[in-house]
């Protein structure tokens, strides 16, 4: 008997901080992205030689819309692309080597499908998607794969993109 | 603001409960010999009545323009004065508008929850209330409406899709540990507080939303907290 106000205190200062610890979480990035790797003949990752200018394409409102991503990045070994809200978007990777100027270009064609997601009253909605398929020409990429289709705001490897890379490139 | 008000009505509401034990002790408080006590425990019947009460926090949170209506009605059985098996049915429900980014989202169901407390100060039946402590196994099934305003593309522009869903259905269910405390106020009549810790089991999520708001759990998170307030009156059989 002699703890009972002890034990009051302490569940009376529990019932009053309680309404304060209320904490909404939204997701530190709302925003999902497509994550590309860029893998040897082997599967092993490596930075590319190559100056790399990636621009993305998408039709909005049956209008072709261009924006570059990535401009002339050096020794990369993935990226991360932002898809469009349309039912395709596809990525014009412009390659430089370094010595020889202007080698050749690829175009990656990435068919999705959008899913309007939403998390909390908060923090509002975020776009994730589907890869439903791929498309791709290979003048300087040998073969693409989808390590995972799913696309949401947790950083994953979504596809592999496979170069032949020769041993002095290494 | 509102959050600072529902501080203090919950400092009310516990204090005002909580006094009742802090009083100077009447003949109540005489102490009784240990043994004594064992003695009469053990003479006393297995069934010592049933209670109901109705939880009036929600509804109080609810009136000063809270976004959530919660209460729900509580049914208690007194065995040994020690056990406590409770089943407790309520009803949840919002229809609450973010001003800040103009979502919408919509719920109203009842609930569930099954239990039993346990009376800490079994031996003392003399006291006017009792500290106990319980466990409860929640469940709701739900369905739910999440509207906003149209997406934008923020990378290529242009394109904008609806964001409307109505209809979606859940389930939850949650664990429960109660710490809290009950006084005898008049007669039959008898008021407590509660603090809940609540552990999320299950829930069903869609492929475009998960819910955000549980009736009988709160805002959809792997564990919440919150404090109930009960107005109990006891059975007279």
């Amino acid at each position: 008997m002699k703890r009972l106000p002890v034990l009051l205190c302490i569940l009376l200062l529990t019932g009053v901080l309680i309404p304060s610890c209320e904490v909404e979480n939204c997701p530190p990035n709302a925003l999902s992205y497509l994550h590309f790797s860029l893998v040897d003949q082997n599967g092993r990752t490596f930075q590319t030689s190559d100056t790399i200018t990636i621009v993305g394409q998408t039709l909005a409102n049956d209008s072709l819309v261009s924006d570059t991503l990535i401009n002339q990045e050096t020794a990369a070994n993935s990226f991360t692309l932002p898809l469009s809200y349309d039912a395709y978007t596809q990525f014009i990777f412009v390659y430089h080597a370094l010595n020889a100027g202007y080698v050749g270009r690829d175009t990656i064609r990435i068919d999705h499908r959008n899913i309007p997601y939403f998390t909390n009253l908060d923090c509002g909605t975020m776009m994730f998607y589907e890869i439903t398929n791929v498309g791709h020409t290979h003048h300087r990429l040998d073969s693409i794969a989808i390590t995972n289709p799913n696309i949401d705001n947790n950083e994953k490897e979504n596809i592999r993109i496979y170069f032949t890379v020769s041993g002095v490139e290494q | 603001m509102r959050k600072r008000i529902s501080a203090f009505i919950s400092l009310f509401l516990a204090l005002s409960s909580s006094l009742l034990f802090l009083l100077p002790a009447p003949a109540w408080a005489q102490k009784k010999d240990k043994e004594q006590l064992k003695a009469d425990y053990k003479a006393s019947p297995f069934y010592q009545g049933s209670s109901v009460g109705v939880e009036i926090a929600g509804i109080g949170g609810y009136l000063l323009g809270g976004d959530i209506l919660s209460s729900e009605i509580i049914l208690q059985s007194n065995l040994k004065n020690r056990f406590l098996p409770t089943l407790e049915i309520g009803y949840g429900k919002t229809d609450v508008v973010n001003d800040a980014n103009d979502m919408h989202y919509k719920t109203s169901a009842p609930y569930f929850r099954i239990g039993m407390d346990y009376n800490v100060f079994y031996l003392k039946p003399y006291l006017p209330g009792y500290l106990y402590v319980g466990l409860r196994y929640g469940m709701s099934s739900f369905s739910y409406d999440v509207s906003g305003p149209d997406m934008s593309d923020p990378n290529y522009g242009g394109t904008t899709v609806p964001f409307s869903y109505s209809g979606m259905k859940s389930k939850a269910s949650w664990l429960e540990g109660v710490v809290g405390i009950k006084v005898k106020i008049y007669k039959g009549f008898h008021m407590g507080w509660a603090v809940r810790y609540k552990m999320r089991m299950s829930i069903t999520n869609h492929e475009n939303s998960q819910p955000w708001y549980v009736p009988g759990f709160g805002k959809n998170a792997s564990s919440s907290f919150n404090l109930t307030y009960n107005l109990i009156y006891n059975l007279p059989f």
